[in-house]
């Protein structure tokens, strides 16, 4: 127990050494906890009627928690029933695990490890506290119960898997009567939500308020830990402490077995653990291949290209295999969330909110989901390879040419997205048009800022949380001109078709994005490969 | 011909080369001998071009940033990073096509051949081991025939009959009048073939020592170096 204690002191400590010797580090995280430190406690400098004024049906917040819950918890299950879970790291494999240290003290060790791990990741979550608290009314406190149970759920979901994996060993028979029970609370989930549907009139106000029914509570698990959580929320606390006690009695009673059986987890975690680390270092360096589905190779050779050129061969090529299609799988969850949001926002409105302004809200959302998986374009993970620094043709070519994917993909996206969209609301197709080509000239600023951050500071990546704020923070400067010009078109020029309201900006980011490129051009023979 | 002339690399408070200077010409093999953290892969990154450093490098005459530099030079990292979506051959071909290769795909045969390769041609990168890794990546360095080539560690990994056959690559690239860099701790992996050795310690060359120089003295390689790198040793 001591060498346990002495290692996780000694990681907290070198933690913050390594902060206190890293002082940029350390700004940066002072100013991503102070930016959701300003989230969490806006509310306080606001004007109370102004806070309170877009409060939306609380039913959304249920339905919202409830999918949230569904979606940590069903693919950690499912790949976990597969093959095996894990919330240990390699080097606890490599350590730990040959150590004379008790199994069940290092089980014990690596769950309060990743309860700890995940209730730092849920802390991010606080960043969006003001917009919980404008949209739903509902205070700080309140919040983070809800971020404590997303902490709660992501680990004990790994914890469980891990411990029906190891319990059910491999056995196919037990495996597939365990997924047949995911699958039922899963479809008994949606059972209820159908049949509360009807039941409540079948309407858009019973497809809203039936998100909220508490016969939702009932699945367990999900149901359970949802339940408590708004049971102590709006002050059920008897409802809450019975699905406490019946989440803490399913998770105590694995572990509980796990421990009494004395099961040998080692040799189930040992691959998983492998491919874990794997993942997190794919993570760290940007990669996408994040250990998922196979690639299938039908026809095989790059078939054109000759010098610099053949860099964007290569990404046509290498992209047919990882999507099949030219478009991302993020952005087909983009296409799938925006399809969703609108026809929503058209039934819910009633055909009060024109399509037009529905249409350029989704475009702004779009354009601000995209910059996530920015990050990891085709032109930023060539970077991880020395090809792109040793082939013998000029930077700026082998910029422009490697960066054409990242540069046309979005483009691609936006006018298949907003056509479906233009489509569903029956919108202005010039104005689906100008969000198309909104949302292609922001992934267009985002690539361009992504070559301006390299070039400054080096390789960003979507894991390292605190340069990705301030990178996300310097985008948004780069933006502001062409989103102000925007807003003041809108202001100013009343009466002017609505598609106009997009030009400013797309004039904007066409004209600071090739400027940046240009800028920029010999960044390969500058930057240093830093991998 | 490789010249590195006053080649300086340095991390924030930390020297890793300090001062290098050294040509190795063409048919020379020149190995960079060194304990870990030597500075030896440093030293290679910084001559390929892969880090900014201080001092000068050239290539066949050019800038080791130039184009013509980079058309004349092979650079085979310590750890190979194939693109895991790409096959054996299409990374070959992609090499064969950025470097304007003319009969890449002749060429790339008689390598993956000579690398007991040939079957894997259709193998995503993301397949291979890690030893396969590293032959691909050397079948990829040596496709454009480059007339310097800078290996770094490139024995570790591989199968003894890839050994056997790169060190008869080596020693035919050494025939072709090309300029090869080898850095290696390995001492006894090179000991057949070098034709100067550069023993690195703390980021700076401590001594050089030609072949013919050493059967002329009877000096063992293997002592100096011990001597050096323990801390006894001679600065050039």
């Amino acid at each position: 127990m001591s060498a346990l204690c002495y290692l996780s002191r000694k990681q907290i400590k070198n933690f913050i050494k390594e902060l206190v010797h890293n002082p940029g580090k350390l700004v940066l995280y002072i100013i991503l906890i102070a930016g959701i430190s300003v989230s969490v406690f806006s509310r306080f400098f606001s004007p109370e009627d102004e806070a309170l004024s877009f409060v939306a049906d609380i039913s959304f917040l249920h339905g919202g928690y409830i999918g949230a819950m569904l979606l940590i918890a069903l693919p950690i299950l499912l790949r976990g029933l597969k093959s095996g879970a894990t919330f240990f790291r390699l080097s606890d494999v490599h350590f730990l695990f040959i150590a004379p240290i008790s199994p069940k003290l290092i089980l014990f060790y690596g769950l309060i490890k990743q309860l700890m791990a995940s209730a730092l990741v849920t802390l991010l979550l606080l960043a969006y506290s003001s917009m919980l608290t404008n949209l739903f009314g509902i205070e700080i406190w309140q919040i983070i119960i809800l971020a404590i149970g997303v902490a709660i759920m992501l680990c004990a979901m790994q914890a469980l898997t891990m411990m029906i994996y190891s319990l059910t060993n491999g056995r196919k028979k037990l495996i597939h009567i365990t997924l047949a029970i995911v699958f039922a609370c899963v479809i008994a989930l949606l059972a209820i939500y159908v049949i509360e549907f009807f039941v409540n009139g079948a309407d858009i106000n019973s497809a809203i308020s039936s998100l909220s029914s508490s016969y939702l509570e009932y699945v367990p698990i999900i149901g359970w830990m949802k339940g408590a959580v708004f049971g102590y929320l709006f002050g059920s606390y008897f409802a809450a402490g019975i699905y406490t006690a019946l989440f803490m009695a399913v998770i105590g009673a694995a572990i509980a077995i796990f421990a009494v059986k004395d099961l040998d987890f080692y040799e189930d975690v040992l691959q998983s653990t492998a491919r874990a680390d794997q993942i997190r270092k794919n993570k760290r360096e940007g990669k996408m291949d994040f250990g998922g589905g196979k690639v299938r190779v039908t026809s095989t050779g790059i078939k054109k290209g000759w010098g610099a050129n053949v860099l964007f061969y290569k990404h046509m090529l290498e992209g047919k295999r990882k999507n099949r299609f030219f478009i991302s799988t993020q952005a087909v969850f983009l296409f799938l969330i925006n399809i969703i949001f609108v026809v929503i926002f058209r039934i819910s409105s009633e055909g009060e909110i024109m399509p037009d302004l529905i249409i350029g809200i989704s475009a702004m959302f779009s354009c601000y989901i995209q910059f996530f998986f920015s990050t990891s374009g085709d032109w930023s993970l060539e970077l991880d390879k020395t090809p792109i620094y040793l082939i013998p043709a000029n930077s700026f070519q082998k910029l422009i040419w490697a960066s054409m994917t990242t540069i046309i993909r979005p483009f691609i996206e936006g006018i298949i997205m907003f056509a479906i969209l233009c489509a569903i609301l029956q919108a202005n197709p010039l104005l689906a048009f100008v969000c198309a080509i909104v949302y292609g000239t922001t992934g267009l600023l985002y690539t361009a800022c992504n070559v301006l951050f390299q070039k400054l500071f080096g390789k960003i990546n979507s894991n390292r949380g605190p340069i990705m704020f301030i990178y996300m923070l310097c985008v948004f400067l780069v933006a502001a001109p062409g989103i102000i010009s925007s807003i003041l078109v809108w202001i100013l020029a009343s009466g002017v078709p609505s598609f106009v309201i997009g030009l400013p900006f797309i004039g904007w980011t066409v004209g600071i994005s090739v400027l940046i490129i240009c800028l920029c051009r010999n960044i390969l023979d500058n930057v240093e490969y830093n991998k | 011909m490789l010249e590195v002339s006053h080649l300086t690399k340095i991390y924030k408070n930390l020297v890793a080369n300090g001062d290098l200077t050294f040509t190795v010409s063409p048919g020379e093999i020149a190995v960079l001998l060194g304990p870990n953290g030597a500075g030896k892969s440093t030293a290679i990154k910084c001559i390929s071009g892969l880090l900014r450093f201080q001092g000068e490098v050239k290539i066949c005459g050019y800038s080791n940033k130039s184009i013509d530099a980079k058309r004349n030079f092979g650079y085979i990292p310590e750890i190979p990073a194939p693109y895991e979506n790409l096959t054996v051959m299409e990374h070959l071909e992609f090499i064969g096509r950025a470097y304007q290769v003319n009969d890449w795909e002749e060429k790339a045969r008689i390598l993956l051949r000579r690398f007991e390769m040939y079957d894997k041609t259709d193998k995503l990168g993301k397949e291979l081991s890690k030893g396969m890794q590293q032959k691909l990546s050397i079948c990829c360095a040596l496709l454009p025939e480059p007339r310097v080539v800078l290996f770094d560690e490139p024995f570790v990994g591989l199968d003894p009959h890839a050994i056997k056959e790169l060190k008869t690559v080596m020693t035919e690239l050494r025939y072709d009048e090309c300029a090869v860099l080898i850095s290696t701790h390995m001492l006894d992996s090179v000991e057949e073939f070098w034709d100067k050795a550069l023993i690195m310690r703390n980021g700076q060359i401590a001594a050089v020592r030609e072949r013919k120089e050493i059967e002329q003295s009877g000096e063992d390689l293997e002592k100096l170096f011990f001597e050096i790198t323990e801390g006894r040793g001679e600065n050039q």
